[in-house]
């Protein structure tokens, strides 16, 4: 348990209020040290977190456009307007496909890489560092590199396809593989994070519990994975999946730098959508309405997640 | 059953890096037995148990179980059941899963353990069947049945490490390997357990192997004692043997609390070694004045008024156990205090006392300067 909650709980309890009732000077001194101590967190906490927070709500609630001097309430207005918007829905659709295939690809090609990692004898860290290198790379400089490799003349990929003999495609302008294009790029910079993750699970997993599944019969790697491996790594592997998802749902840099949302809306995604609405529409309130939306989404997640974490995963 | 094995260790070694941790040793379990390696922590006696259970490669020898040399094998080949120091338990499973868990490895096909896939195999109900009524009987024998449905996690010390031993006896093994299983438990529940797996022991008759660094269970539970040492096995006798007869001076003083009481001496012209007035003769070549080391256990000596050229000192401390009295006396020269186990009924001894000790000749061990024990020749 959390300091913090050590010492709600202290407060919650019957003595601790019957003592505040008494009104003694010392807990009253003590109270106010209490709040006194977490005030600094508390202030950046409001301005920083809870209080943009606020303002996108509030803002979402009305018409304000940037550079206006002045805004009016329009109520829900915003959202209704979202419901009706086919680019909406299609951007939403295509935000789910993104997660879809990203989520799935980068938890399991990160556990592959941890365990393969774990079970190798050398070169541990070169491996490590290698695939973590995506993830430190600077996205949109990455992205660069990517539109080279998929050129449709001479990008390496479709070179590559063509020395074994099938035709490449546009793979970025065409709307068939543009989105999927995408969601493999999003796995690659993704599952070496996922990597790191599991290899931290995988070390604080006890040698003994091995060395008893060993005795125990569990011969080939599979059955020690399916015994040991895989149920040990039960808390992070659902930590990974959140984490990943709501990362996979701020899916941005990537469309922005290689298709801007086409071909034809085929990779519009939420984020996307919301930053052509503000900075390019100037229509900041339904932005902002778009925002609220993919806050819901991310904050349902993460209330799945401690809730499923608190319930089932305490060994 | 088939609880019956012997296992045989010839030359045993074992390396970490340049580090050798097991110097070649020679042990035979008969069928049956219950052998207690003991010795200080790092001696090498956990890492002996893992080369037997085959969790550790050894470096050079054999381990040889029921006359198959077993040296390549992986540890399920084996069929020994191991007992870990900190139980081991699958914390995901219930003490009945983790109990089901060899049997499942042993009866079941990888297609028949499958996740999900597993009910639609032939045969896994039935013997699934069969797993269940094994298990429920097992947690019967060891009053668990009502356990079985909980995680590791909400049970006691002792509960799970019942529970260890139901995972290990389940599927019958030949040898049953316990590392230190007793540590982890407080000092009234140990003394419980260890009743508890003698009385095992004398059920299953099975081969037990069992690493402590308590003597007191070392002594207690086995049927002879490996006593280690750097890597070395110094002597394997019976209990009470390794107790009153012990070959080396370091087993003498591992073994027994408090202490064994050592006292440095000259050998004499003759190369015997004079002590209050008796001679005990040394047998072997103890040339005429080499230092020789005499011990005695604090039972095996009386105090009696000081005796000139005799063993004597002043009592500095008197600890009264109950049953026991344990005196210590200083005999100066900045060696160790000695000390003196006296009964209730005897004389008081008092602080500050000036006393004498006897040894009777018979209850004297005479170590070589080396430490290699000195047969002791009739008076």
């Amino acid at each position: 348990m959390s300091e913090a909650a050590v010492e709600s709980a202290q407060m919650a309890s019957p003595r601790w209020r019957a003592a505040l009732a008494r009104g003694r000077g010392y807990d009253r001194a003590r109270l106010a040290a209490a709040y006194a101590l977490s005030a600094p967190a508390l202030v950046l906490m409001v301005l920083l977190i809870v209080g943009p927070l606020l303002a996108v709500v509030v803002i979402a609630c009305t018409d304000y456009q940037l550079g206006d001097r002045s805004l009016r309430f329009v109520g829900l207005a915003n959202f209704r307007a979202l419901a009706s918007d086919a680019v909406f829905w299609k951007a939403l659709g295509n935000t789910a496909l993104y997660v879809l295939v990203v989520v799935p690809g980068s938890v399991a090609l990160g556990l592959a890489a941890a365990t393969l990692i774990e079970a190798a004898t050398g070169l541990k860290a070169f491996f490590r560092t290698i695939l973590f290198l995506p993830v430190m790379a600077t996205l949109v400089a990455m992205a660069v590199v990517w539109e080279f490799m998929l050129h449709p003349t001479f990008g390496l990929v479709n070179l590559a396809l063509g020395a074994v003999g099938l035709q490449g495609r546009n793979w970025l302008q065409d709307s068939d593989t543009a989105l999927y294009v995408l969601a493999v790029i999003g796995v690659w910079q993704q599952f070496g994070f996922n990597m790191v993750l599991f290899l931290a699970g995988l070390s604080s997993i006890p040698r003994h519990l091995y060395e008893a599944a060993a005795i125990d019969g569990a011969g080939s790697a599979w059955d020690r994975f399916c015994l040991v491996t895989w149920p040990m790594l039960g808390p992070v592997t659902l930590f990974v999946i959140v984490i990943s998802t709501i990362r996979a749902f701020q899916v941005f840099d990537t469309v922005q730098a290689l298709t801007r949302g086409g071909p034809n809306k085929a990779t519009e995604v939420l984020l996307y959508s919301m930053y052509a609405e503000a900075f390019e529409f100037f229509r900041t309130g339904y932005a902002a309405a778009i925002a609220v939306v993919l806050i819901v989404l991310v904050t349902m997640l993460t209330l799945v997640k401690a809730h499923v974490l608190e319930r089932r995963v305490h060994y | 059953m088939s609880g019956l094995a012997q296992v045989d260790l010839r030359q045993v070694r074992k390396s970490f890096d340049r580090t050798e941790v097991l110097k070649g040793i020679d042990l035979s379990v008969t069928h049956g037995e219950f052998v207690a390696l003991v010795g200080a922590s790092g001696c090498g006696k956990s890492t002996l148990l893992r080369v037997i259970a085959g969790l550790e490669p050894l470096s050079g020898g054999d381990v040889v179980i029921d006359g198959r040399t077993v040296n390549g094998a992986s540890p399920s080949e084996r069929d020994l059941a191991m007992v870990f120091q900190s139980y081991a338990l699958y914390p995901h499973l219930s003490v009945f899963d983790n109990i089901a868990v060899p049997l499942r490895m042993r009866r079941l096909n990888a297609l028949q353990r499958a996740p999900l896939l597993r009910w639609l195999m032939p045969g896994t109900r039935t013997t699934e069947h069969g797993i269940r009524r094994d298990v429920e009987r097992l947690a019967a024998l060891l009053v668990i049945t009502e356990l079985l449905a909980r995680k590791p996690g909400q049970l006691s010390g002792g509960q799970r490490q019942r529970v260890a031993v139901g995972r290990a006896m389940v599927r019958e093994p030949k040898v049953f390997l316990f590392d230190e299983p007793l540590s982890n438990l407080d000092a009234k529940l140990r003394v419980h357990m260890r009743a508890e797996i003698a009385q095992l022991h004398r059920e299953l008759r099975a081969t037990f192997i069992y690493v402590t660094h308590d003597q007191a269970e070392a002594m207690t539970m086995s049927d002879r004692v490996a006593v280690m040492m750097d890597g070395r096995l110094l002597q394997v006798a019976a209990p009470a043997e390794i107790y009153n007869d012990p070959q080396d001076l370091r087993v003498a003083e591992f073994i027994g609390s408090p202490r064994i009481n050592v006292v440095d001496l000259l050998a004499g012209d003759d190369g015997t070694v004079r002590l209050n007035g008796t001679h005990v003769r040394i047998r072997a070549k103890a040339a005429p004045g080499d230092r020789v080391k005499l011990g005695f256990r604090p039972e095996a000596a009386r105090l009696i008024e000081p005796v000139a050229g005799g063993l004597c000192g002043r009592v500095i401390h008197v600890e009264n156990l109950g049953p026991d009295i344990f005196v210590h006396v200083s005999t100066g020269g900045g060696a160790g205090a000695l000390i003196v186990r006296t009964a209730p009924g005897e004389p008081r001894a008092h602080i500050g006392e000036n006393v004498g000790l006897d040894v009777p000749p018979g209850r004297a061990l005479i170590f070589a300067s080396d430490g290699k024990r000195l047969q002791r020749a009739a008076a």
